[in-house]
């Protein structure tokens, strides 16, 4: 469990847009799907999980509606809205960006400098 | 469109909130019931399994809270779940909670009784139509030591007819005459007014009518009073079939034709006429002939401009009436010029209200010492406190609570003092002004003057002791709040003693509220004696 590797604040909430994004889940399918298409590299706290829910919810990223499992059971759904779809557009590019910026600086060799 | 469903959210969340409760214990349980039952799948005992779904999910009363609070809940019910506390917190230290309220309300009610007897004299518009566009005419003398005089009776006729720019300009001259009554006879304070007075002004009586103006005229010819809504009260026991009935003022029998309203008291702060008799009829009671002398200026006088007409233009029309005036009688108007100042900024007289408004200053920054000790003395006494409840504090932080949650639970306790101690405060302000206005209508001058002030708690009292409740919240309750929260919660539980830990920078603080104690009843001190000597 040590070599997961922990996730920054935010970048959960794009993870979960990301997750919703391929289709309506509950909450631990959104928990499930993270973790598979990391291929079990990402550590979620699930305790964590339903905050960001709500916090997303409640910023009209994603909504909600309740409707039954694979197993026959009462359980929450989330769905992307249209405000979600161009969020998570944005916040993808910005996570892009970043991701480059800091990649070019770590492959900085001392001749570069 | 996201601001409204943060809205919505915010509104459901609120208002169904049992649902919401509902529904996300119901979620949650799915979670931990769908990932128990995986485990199961992959081997795990029933028992093992739900245990460790638990063990995993990590503190759920605590992600329920960062739900609620995601949802913006959290408003409401802290600052319910706060007041709860306090007021369990208070109950439980009523020997302290008594101190503090007492405390405070002298502090605030010292401060609310003072703004409500300043705010009727210097601050409260009168009580009559359109205050704000009333425009003070005086006779202007440049040069003597009291540059501003009320008019001379005929002078006010000439630039009442002699004038486009106002609409209306009325004039008025406190008085006292004998009011005769069963055969006993008592002064009673009086104002002589023109026809327009109560038309231009906007008021309108309780009962009867008020002055016809174009009646008037004639010296004498015009016998009636309106009665001041006091004097009805009192001299007459509140009859409602006044009008019509005559009084016999300095041996003259005139009529009551009307009742004024109950917040009206004349244009002049502080005196309250107990009638308002026609100035026509003023020479007959008083058998002079100050109608006809330009040389006695005691007809005060204020008028509303035309729409459209600048002060500026009105002070001109003026200028050019007296200039004629005073060459048309150099011997009376020689060095008389006109003066315009708006009603609002004149309370008393221009030169009188020089000193009133200083006095005014000085008693408030008096009363609002004497909150600041009380502040103090409150500060001194939480922090204390804080030391008290250091095991509190800290075990609360061990549980995970924040600081600025700490803060604003320790901030809601101080409100809720100062809340009590506003109210209880207020209760003494409507004390005093009951005493103070009795006193006030029985104090005996060499004359009989009335004075009177509208003494109520009005919404502007309400809200200044609402501004000084916070105030007084901030001023004490912060500083130990920021002090109490800083406990290390290691620290904080070993302590096996009650209140034994007070920090170096507590006993600073401390000090420093000692120092400025002390300064402040010094001052205090100083000032008490002179105040108390000049009122020998």
């Amino acid at each position: 469990m040590d070599k997961q590797l922990e996730l920054l604040q935010g970048i959960l909430d794009l993870l979960i847009l990301k997750a919703v994004s391929l289709g309506p889940l509950h909450g631990y399918g959104v928990l499930l799907r993270i973790q598979q298409i990391s291929g079990d590299r990402l550590e979620i706290q699930q305790g964590s999980l339903y905050p960001a829910l709500y916090r997303l919810e409640h910023q009209g990223w994603i909504t909600s509606e309740w409707g039954e499992s694979e197993n026959k059971r009462k359980a929450k759904y989330y769905r992307l809205t249209a405000a979600g779809r161009r969020r998570l557009q944005t916040e993808a590019e910005k996570w892009n960006r970043m991701a480059d910026v800091i990649a070019g600086i770590l492959r900085t060799t001392p001749e570069e400098v | 469109m996201t601001l409204w469903a943060r809205f919505r959210s915010w509104l459901s969340a609120t208002w169904q909130r049992p649902r919401m409760e509902s529904e996300m214990d119901a979620e949650l349980r799915f979670h931990l019931e769908a990932y128990a039952e995986d485990l199961i799948r992959g081997g795990v005992p029933r028992q093992e399994a739900l245990r460790r779904a638990r063990l995993e999910f990590g503190g759920l009363e605590r992600a329920k809270e960062e739900c609620r609070e995601a949802r913006g809940v959290s408003f409401l019910e802290t600052l319910a779940q706060d007041l709860r506390h306090g007021v369990r917190m208070l109950r439980k230290n009523p020997g302290f909670t008594a101190v503090a309220v007492l405390t405070l309300a002298l502090g605030i009610g010292a401060n609310t009784a003072i703004f409500s007897v300043i705010d009727a004299v210097l601050f409260r518009p009168l009580p009559v139509n359109a205050p704000q566009e009333l425009i003070d005419l005086y006779s202007a003398t440049p040069g003597e030591m009291f540059e501003y005089a009320p008019l001379a009776y005929p002078d006010y006729i000439d630039f009442r007819d002699n004038n486009k720019t106002f609409s209306g300009l009325l004039g008025f001259a406190p008085n006292f005459l004998a009011l005769e009554r069963n055969g006993e006879s008592e002064m009673i304070s009086v104002e002589a007014v023109s026809g327009n007075y109560f038309d231009v002004l906007g008021v309108k009586p309780v009962l009867g009518r008020t002055f016809d103006a174009a009646q008037v005229i004639v010296p004498g010819g015009y016998p009636f009073v309106v009665l001041s809504y006091t004097t009805w009260q009192r001299q007459f026991n509140a009859d409602p079939a006044i009008v019509g009935k005559t009084v016999r003022l300095n041996g003259s029998l005139l009529t009551i034709i009307g009742v004024a309203p109950r917040d009206f008291s004349g244009l002049m702060r502080g005196l309250s006429p107990g009638l308002w008799v026609p100035v026509t009829m003023d020479s007959i009671l008083h058998m002079g002939e100050p109608l006809e002398d330009r040389g006695s200026q005691w007809f005060f006088v204020t008028g509303r401009l035309n729409p459209g007409v600048s002060v500026a233009q009105a002070q001109a029309e003026m200028k050019t009436v007296a200039d004629r005036l005073a060459h048309q009688y150099p011997k009376s108007n020689k060095d008389r010029t006109a003066a315009l100042l708006p009603a609002s900024q004149v309370k008393i007289m221009p030169e009188v209200d020089g000193a009133l408004y200083a006095t005014s200053y000085v008693v408030i920054a008096f009363v609002g010492l004497i909150l600041l000790i009380a502040c103090a003395n409150l500060a001194g006494m939480l922090l204390a406190r804080a030391s008290v409840r250091r095991k509190e504090i800290a075990l609360r932080i061990a549980l995970g609570a924040g600081r600025v949650r700490l803060i604003r639970q320790l901030l809601t306790e101080s409100l809720l003092l100062s809340l009590l101690g506003g109210t209880l405060g207020v209760l003494l302000t409507l004390f005093f002004d009951r005493a103070v206005s009795r006193a006030l209508q029985e104090m005996h001058f060499g004359v009989p003057i009335q004075i009177g002030l509208a003494l109520n708690l009005d919404i502007r009292v309400f809200a200044f002791s609402l501004i000084t409740v916070t105030a007084a919240t901030l001023l004490f309750g912060l500083v130990p709040a920021f002090k109490a929260s800083n406990v290390a919660p290691n620290s904080g539980l070993k302590e096996e003693t009650d209140g034994g830990g007070c920090s170096r920078s507590k006993h600073r603080t401390l000090k420093t509220l000692v120092v400025e104690q002390v300064a402040i009843s010094l001052l205090l001190l100083r000032v008490d004696p002179m105040v108390a000597l000049r009122h020998e």
